[in-house]
């Protein structure tokens, strides 16, 4: 009789490829080297907006072995596309008649090595007509204001909104708009007992994956192989497709490992241009960006959330009106998405009367691109700092006014939906707050010139419904391997999902081998994203893997000449019910049966969908956070020390604790990051300042509190929620919640700089 | 192009190489040393950590010709004679990395830090790493596991 191997689910697993990580060996895209590879130097603009009179790279085009992408190879062509995007197709790759941000690229070479490259950028001579530039959104929406994107519009997307919206917008800075009505917001401001109304703004910041953008581009008989450092090679793969007009199936993206990603590396934006002089140079090419150009490349979204709040005298939440800006920049990107979570603007809280509107908005700086959060940081900043100064003009505690308002199950969210899952939200903030020591008072508590302060935060986030597949291949020795397109960044994608075809198939870890995704190969997957890997494609694998146990049990039952009812599948093994010494190991039923691989097909598509007043089905999970902060400010020099952080989540089921404690910490250093000290800072010209790390700092060990800790709810479930995310936004309004109560004045713009500090105090 | 002669993780090297190359460059494209990996390119972030003399340097900020008649070492080392070093042990037990794109700057840090500390406090561990930036946040795994490799290391001193 085989034993029964303990199943990997919920074990606390380094991840599968640990020796790799340690050792130095891991396949990251900077690692690949090619024969007669290329290196690759990007021409930037230094204006933000202006005209391109006259570019002429002949100089550089004549030095030997080097080879120069300039608009001359795109324009007038009709082999090709000149622009892309997932949205709105309005990005080139190098500029076409005008750069829209420093940094926008202008031309670029590639070179037997740097060097050369860099010599021969010095040689392109571009002449510019300057335009007028708007870096924030209101000059942006000014009458008048100068336009980045004048023409007709391509789109990309089908989307009913889009395009039921978008002609309205055209030769305007308004990328695209979500609207959500729900109730009667006029009559439950009119019923409320206490009304405020404040605005609040998040900053642009940097994603800063440890390792920048890279990618290795090679055609070979006009067929197009990237090796790319994204965290979507199937977007990557059309969006390619649509540029070189190829089929999808002639654009091949091989993804190793990611040196980090946050949503920097979804969007496509370096891609083309190595493609495209891959194909020119008919060498392999190399582009892999330095530091300073990553902040060029994408952001975060700035956004300016205006919110409305009524309430009852009991804080009874009656009517919510919110107006989100959300800052694109220079291109859409996936800004057309990311505003319609201006629907969790309110926060995790029952509200009837809900009334909202964001607005993606063109300006004059880095493109905004996805980042972990997904536009519930910008939102979560302003709901859960209104919430206290809500509380504050109730005068009820913070804590008590959130356990009265947070979303429990038969509650109706923003969107209209009935919220069918216990979110644990009462729980996760009583705990929370117990863990920094609320019932010892919020303060402020003063020590010379130290004060100390509590805060807290909730806050509720999404998962994207995009859909997954996978196929899995049980080898004739009774091994398995998974085919996926999930991209292994660093959150432990790899490891979890081993363990989850691990036990769909009760086979031991060490006999699975999930992929990398590999366009050629691996099945669909939409990207790693949005929390979605472990529950989307978790779900897409087990489909595979019960797919090649269906025909196991099929080859088991012909063999024994018993029912496939009669059978189960345990430990390697297909065994009739209850005779465990009759038991065929996978492999004694595929070795005869002379068919090589037995495949199983998954797939996974979860529903979201809202309508054009923004009802409807707005995430098929819903992911609850509390972070709660006490704060020591110095009131001479402004600086804020986090003493105490806890951060409090419910995941459904557990996959594996480990990978969940280092997201949850992880999410917890990007937001004292953003809460404390990042910034993206430019000049009146759009000059950006800060674009190193140097000038722009991210958290080392010194930046963690000496007190952090983290309690991950879970329950017997078969939900089991994406956690990449879950806790950042909830950190920043944690810690401006604890650093307001301490000084007694609200702040409100990210982040709390010393000086920031020291000016409300003097104010 | 100039002929570079230095010791590189205990072998006695020469290379032709432009004196003004930087090590990190040299170290990648010449010797496949690929845990030296340039992430900020001024010597802020730790991730393209070497030693060179015994101390830990950043090789974005070191010319090749700098090298010359120098010890260096990179985090191949750590593993060279094909088991794992006690620090890399620890760090896979506390699964002490997320993305691992700084994992050999931490431990060549770590190897420098328990060379001069057998047994640091949290706080002076928080302190010598400071110089070496995980965007992940793995911070309190690294911690964790810097102790229990200090640990490792009092029980075993020969490494």
């Amino acid at each position: 009789m085989t034993e029964s191997p303990v199943s990997p689910l919920g074990q606390r697993l380094p991840m599968v490829d640990a020796v790799a990580r340690v050792t130095g060996a891991m396949d990251y895209a900077l690692d690949i080297e090619l024969p007669g590879m290329l290196q690759t130097r990007i021409l930037r603009s230094p204006h933000a907006h202006a005209r391109l009179v006259r570019i002429d790279a002949s100089r550089a085009a004549a030095l030997r072995g080097v080879t120069v992408l300039t608009r001359d190879d795109i324009l007038g062509r009709e082999d090709v596309n000149p622009t892309f995007g997932l949205f709105i197709r309005d990005q080139p790759p190098v500029a076409l008649d005008k750069v829209r941000h420093v940094g926008d690229p202008v031309a670029a070479v590639a070179a037997p090595d740097d060097a050369a490259a860099e010599e021969a950028l010095d040689l392109i001579e571009v002449e510019y007509e300057p335009l007028p530039a708007v870096f924030d959104v209101e000059a942006a929406l000014e009458p008048g204001a100068p336009i980045l994107h004048e023409g007709p519009r391509s789109l990309a997307s089908r989307r009913p909104d889009i395009l039921a919206r978008q002609p309205g917008f055209e030769g305007t800075n308004v990328i695209h708009q979500f609207i959500q009505r729900k109730g009667d917001v006029d009559a439950g401001f009119a019923g409320a007992d206490e009304v405020i109304e404040h605005t609040f703004y998040s900053p642009p910041v940097q994603h800063v994956p440890m390792e920048p953008h890279v990618v290795v581009a090679r055609w070979s008989d006009n067929r197009l192989t990237l090796w790319d450092s994204t965290q979507a090679p199937n977007w990557v793969q059309i969006e390619l497709a649509n540029l070189f007009k190829l089929s999808a199936s002639d654009v091949r993206v091989i993804v190793g490992t990611l040196g980090g990603g946050y949503g920097g590396k979804i969007d496509p934006s370096i891609e083309p241009i190595a493609a495209w002089l891959a194909r020119k140079a008919r060498r392999p090419v190399r582009l892999a960006l330095r530091r300073d150009e990553e902040f060029y490349t994408h952001t975060k979204h700035a956004a300016r959330v205006r919110i409305r709040t009524g309430a009852k005298r009991d804080g009874t939440l009656v009517a919510h009106q919110a107006t989100c800006w959300y800052n694109g920049g220079a291109y859409a990107k996936e800004t057309p998405e990311k505003i319609t979570r201006g629907y969790a603007s309110m926060g995790p809280y029952r509200v009837p009367n809900v009334h909202v509107d964001s607005f993606g908005v063109y300006t004059n700086i880095t493109p905004s691109a996805a980042f972990r959060g997904f536009g519930i940081p910008q939102v979560s900043w302003a709901h859960e700092s209104q919430m206290d100064i809500l509380a504050d003009a109730l005068g009820l505690d913070p804590l008590e006014l959130r356990l009265r308002n947070v979303l429990k199950v038969g509650d109706q969210f923003s969107t209209g939906e009935t919220i069918t899952e216990d979110l644990h939200y009462r729980e996760l903030l009583k705990i929370a707050a117990e863990k920094i020591g609320w019932s010892e008072g919020v303060g402020p508590f003063r020590e010379g010139s130290k004060i100390r302060a509590r805060g807290i935060a909730t806050i509720i986030k999404g998962m994207s419904a995009f859909p997954s597949s996978a196929v899995a291949k049980l080898n004739t020795d009774g091994s398995l391997n998974v085919l996926t397109g999930s991209v292994e960044m660093g959150q432990g994608a790899l490891t979890a999902l081993t363990q989850i075809a691990a036990d769909e198939a009760t086979l031991p870890m060490s006999r699975v081998r999930v992929s990398t995704p590999d366009t050629a190969v691996t099945p669909w997957d939409q990207m790693s994203a949005a929390s979605r890997t472990t529950n989307n494609m978790g779900k897409a694998i087990r489909g595979a893997v019960v797919d090649v146990k269906k025909q196991l049990l099929e080859m088991a039952a012909q063999r024994l000449e018993i029912s496939v009812d009669d059978l189960d599948v345990v430990a390697g093994t297909v065994q009739p019910r209850g005779s465990p010494d009759k038991a065929l190991p996978f492999a004694a039923l595929l070795g005869p049966a002379r068919v090589g691989n037995l495949l199983g097909r998954g797939s996974y598509q979860a529903v979201s969908h809202l309508d054009l007043d923004g009802q409807g089905i707005g995430s098929p999970q819903w992911h609850p956070c509390v972070c709660a902060a006490e704060v020591e400010v110095d009131e001479e020099t402004g600086r804020t020390t986090i003493l105490k952080m806890h951060m409090a989540v419910y995941v459904g089921r557990m996959i594996n604790p480990l990978q969940c404690e280092l997201q949850v910490e992880g999410a917890a250093t990007f937001g004292i990051g953003q809460a404390l000290f990042e910034e993206i800072l430019w000049d009146e010209s759009g000059n950006l300042t800060n674009p190193n790390l140097s000038d722009y700092m991210v958290p080392s060990m010194l930046d963690l509190p000496a007190e952090f800790g983290e309690t991950i709810l879970e329950t017997d479930t078969n939900e089991v929620h994406g956690i990449g995310e879950t806790g950042l936004p909830a950190v920043m309004p944690a810690v401006g919640n604890a650093v307001s109560r301490a000084i007694g004045k609200r702040i409100p713009t990210l982040p709390l700089t010393p000086e920031k500090v020291l000016r409300a105090i003097w104010s | 192009m100039e002929l570079i002669e230095f010791e590189l993780n205990g072998r006695q090297e020469a290379v032709a190489a432009r004196p003004d190359e930087l090590l990190l460059d040299l170290l990648r494209r010449q010797f496949h040393l690929f845990s030296v990996r340039e992430a900020c390119g001024i010597g802020i972030c730790g991730t393209c950590t070497v030693v060179v003399d015994g101390r830990q340097a950043s090789a974005c900020l070191v010319l090749a010709g700098q090298a010359s008649g120098r010890s260096i070492e990179t985090a191949e080392v750590l593993s060279e004679d094909g088991t794992l070093h006690p620090i890399q042990q620890a760090f896979i037990e506390h699964n002490a990395f997320q993305c691992s794109y700084c994992t050999p700057g931490f431990l060549l840090a770590t190897r420098e830090l328990l060379a001069t500390n057998p047994s640091p406090s949290e706080d002076e561990i928080r302190q010598f790493l400071a110089g070496n930036i995980c965007r992940c946040g793995s911070y309190v795994k690294i911690i964790e596991a810097v102790v229990d490799a200090a640990g490792r290391l009092r029980a075993q001193p020969q490494r």
